[in-house]
């Protein structure tokens, strides 16, 4: 017999969001569907006045942020250490270069020329000082948290929602508990199989949405601060938290199919690939 | 096989790796670099209804 899920399904971070409980309330779905665009507010790059962008706009001084935005910022160092770099926030000047300058619903264009903007190393450009909980960005970088928000908010916000339930946002999730069926809850990845777990993270990273002009999009490779080239279109990751998942995904697109096979196999985790023959098969 | 003979041999095995064991000459296992990450996943079948779904966003 399934137990009783409760859902909650909104539309924040530039993605669709779901929220699943066994045996929960809407109350708390809620509470946490406000987590989510406390947070968006907080980490845009498209708001002004956000907190992402007056630290961006910081000019390499010192600026206190909120406990959120430092533990995020903690993060995405970390997110670019275990990347080897790859996976580095400071690529904002390279997404506007690529033409990603405004929210992607309002449409983008292909830029006159494309420029590769190479991001410098994030732990040199990016200062932390813990007993202040203020951050320093060097002047001339701006970040961008888009790629990692998702999942590092997923994690958080797990435990809003209790010890048997689902925080999907955008495709990144975080889950723990056997789900309505009692065998952990069934997620789908990117190459149509599907996999139960009771404890757990999975990501998908790729380069088949967020798509514009002339094949722009969305995922900038760090090394050559353009849009990456990949033999692989996705990539899902099962691990043990989301923020890993979203990184190590998007570290095997970038090393495409060999090398984000051995990068994902050296660590263990679940994935299923989507490669780029597949499409032109189907 | 009598069972005696199959327990004799039994016996000349255990002393045996035991033997190895204390003079250092079993070779370990390679370990991977760091433990699995997620070693819970089961993985289901391809008809299989899924409650949550992984995707590029």
């Amino acid at each position: 017999m399934s137990l009783e899920v409760v859902a909650r399904h909104f539309d924040a971070l530039g993605s669709t969001c779901e929220l699943q409980v066994v045996a929960g309330s809407q109350a708390a779905l809620e509470r946490c569907e406000q987590q989510v665009r406390l947070a968006e507010a907080r980490f845009t790059r498209f708001v002004r006045d956000s907190e992402l962008s007056q630290l961006n706009a910081s000019h390499g001084r010192y600026t206190p942020v909120s406990p959120q935005m430092f533990s995020m910022l903690e993060a995405a160092v970390w997110a670019y250490q275990e990347s080897g770099g790859l996976v580095n926030a400071a690529v904002l000047p390279a997404l506007m270069a690529a033409g990603y300058d405004r929210p992607f619903i309002e449409g983008l264009s292909q830029p006159a020329s494309v420029v590769a903007v190479q991001p410098a190393p994030l732990v040199e450009v990016l200062a932390l000082d813990r007993p202040t909980r203020s951050a320093a960005v060097a002047p001339g970088v701006a970040l961008d948290l888009g790629g990692i928000a998702k999942g590092f908010l997923a994690d958080q916000l797990i435990d809003e929602l209790g010890d048997n339930a689902v925080c999907n946002l955008g495709g990144d999730l975080r889950l723990r508990g056997g789900g309505p069926e009692g065998d952990g809850w069934h997620i789908g990845l990117c190459d149509r199989s599907a996999v139960a777990l009771t404890d757990g993270g999975v990501a998908t990273s790729g380069v088949t949405r967020r798509r514009w002009g002339q094949g722009m999009h969305h995922l900038i490779d760090p090394r050559t601060g353009l849009p990456a080239r990949t033999d692989l279109l996705e990539v899902s990751v099962v691990t043990d938290c989301a923020l890993r998942g979203e990184v190590y995904a998007k570290c095997a697109v970038l090393l495409g199919a060999v090398g984000g096979a051995a990068f994902l196999e050296a660590r263990g985790v679940h994935y299923a690939m989507l490669p780029a023959e597949a499409s032109r098969a189907a | 096989m009598s069972s005696n003979t199959a327990l004799r041999r039994a016996s000349m095995l255990g002393t045996l790796l035991l033997a190895a064991l204390f003079s250092g000459l079993v070779i370990a296992s390679p370990k991977p670099a760091q433990p699995p990450l997620h070693p819970a996943v089961k993985p289901l079948p391809s008809d299989a209804a899924v409650q949550s779904q992984s995707y590029v966003s």
